[in-house]
């Protein structure tokens, strides 16, 4: 359950970035199993070396990176570890959410509010990360706000049912 | 510790490898093995014949730094060629430690002991080991308690 629930929060923050959840990159990511969604955490130790070779070693980016996934993680209950709750409270908002987007290849440019609950749950439905039962007894709304409360991906205006 | 000194049949190498609060990080190519010891474990490897280490040689061993280039790589690498070595064998042994205990004490070792250059990418990999290999009882918690 618990990573159901993660992969759910990392389908439906990069869901957020697209402002049509039937265009090709939702659909792509809607395909998804969850395996797939979960793929950016099977690197190996070669792939992570030589991403620390590529990235000039952007420790403070990295390190708020990390920050915003464990937060993600700790949320779907999963383990905590204080080393890994630092992160920059000056990161843009979307940046933060692309951010989040890019564990699953999508990037984009709305910002997470403003939802279409009803289009969101839609879209939820056909992921293949999640089960229906899962979404059946899904909360979204409460699931956005505290989202919203938890990472620094912007504010919360309306959310229409 | 020296691995020609450890390995033959009849010194307790095998306990010492089995024994929680002791982990094996590495074998080094200057025929030296890299073993993280809990503090907890130090009296019990005294009481059984590692006496090899005198107070001196503990004490440096609290400031080793694992990425130490080693002069037979040096040699036949070169100084960078060693150290991208260096680097790449700390982060594949970090690897193992981390996927095969799940314990705070050896993660906080790690912390202390990675080189700057690669601490993203030992945080990548704990963060990796926890969302991929989550415990059954936690699972199990999740699913008795949450209403999503």
């Amino acid at each position: 359950m618990v990573r159901e629930k993660f992969s759910l929060c990392l389908v439906l923050l990069a869901l957020s970035l697209l402002e049509d959840y039937n265009s090709p990159s939702a659909i792509q990511l809607l395909e998804k199993n969850q395996d797939e969604v979960l793929r950016a955490f099977r690197k190996d130790f070669a792939d992570l070396f030589k991403a620390a070779s590529t990235k000039c070693q952007n420790r403070k980016g990295e390190t708020h990176f990390i920050g915003l996934v464990r937060r993600v993680f700790i949320f779907a209950r999963g383990l905590e570890d204080v080393h890994q709750l630092k992160f920059d409270h000056e990161g843009i908002a979307i940046d933060n959410l692309n951010k989040l987007g890019s564990l699953v290849s999508i990037t984009g440019l709305s910002c997470f509010r403003n939802f279409d609950l009803q289009a969101m749950l839609s879209a939820l439905y056909k992921s293949k990360a999640i089960t229906n039962e899962y979404i059946d007894n899904l909360d979204i709304a409460e699931l956005i706000s505290k989202l919203m409360t938890l990472l620094p991906i912007g504010f919360q205006s309306n959310l229409v049912r | 510790m020296r691995t020609d000194e450890i390995e033959v049949d009849d010194s307790d190498w095998g306990k010492i490898a089995t024994t929680p609060g002791i982990y094996v990080f590495g074998k080094r190519l200057d025929g030296y093995y890299e073993v993280i010891v809990n503090e907890s474990c130090i009296p019990w490897l005294f009481d059984h014949n590692f006496l090899f280490l005198d107070k001196a040689e503990f004490e440096f061993l609290f400031g080793h730094d694992p990425t130490q280039l080693t002069k037979i790589e040096v040699d036949v690498y070169g100084v960078w060629g060693a150290r991208r070595r260096s680097y790449v064998r700390f982060l594949e042994n970090a690897f193992k430690a981390i996927r095969s205990r799940r314990s705070k004490g050896l993660k906080l070792c790690l912390r202390s002991i990675a080189p700057l250059y690669l601490e993203t990418a030992l945080e990548w990999a704990i963060l990796s080991n926890d969302i991929l290999v989550i415990p059954l009882f936690i699972s199990f918690m999740s699913h008795n308690t949450d209403r999503h």
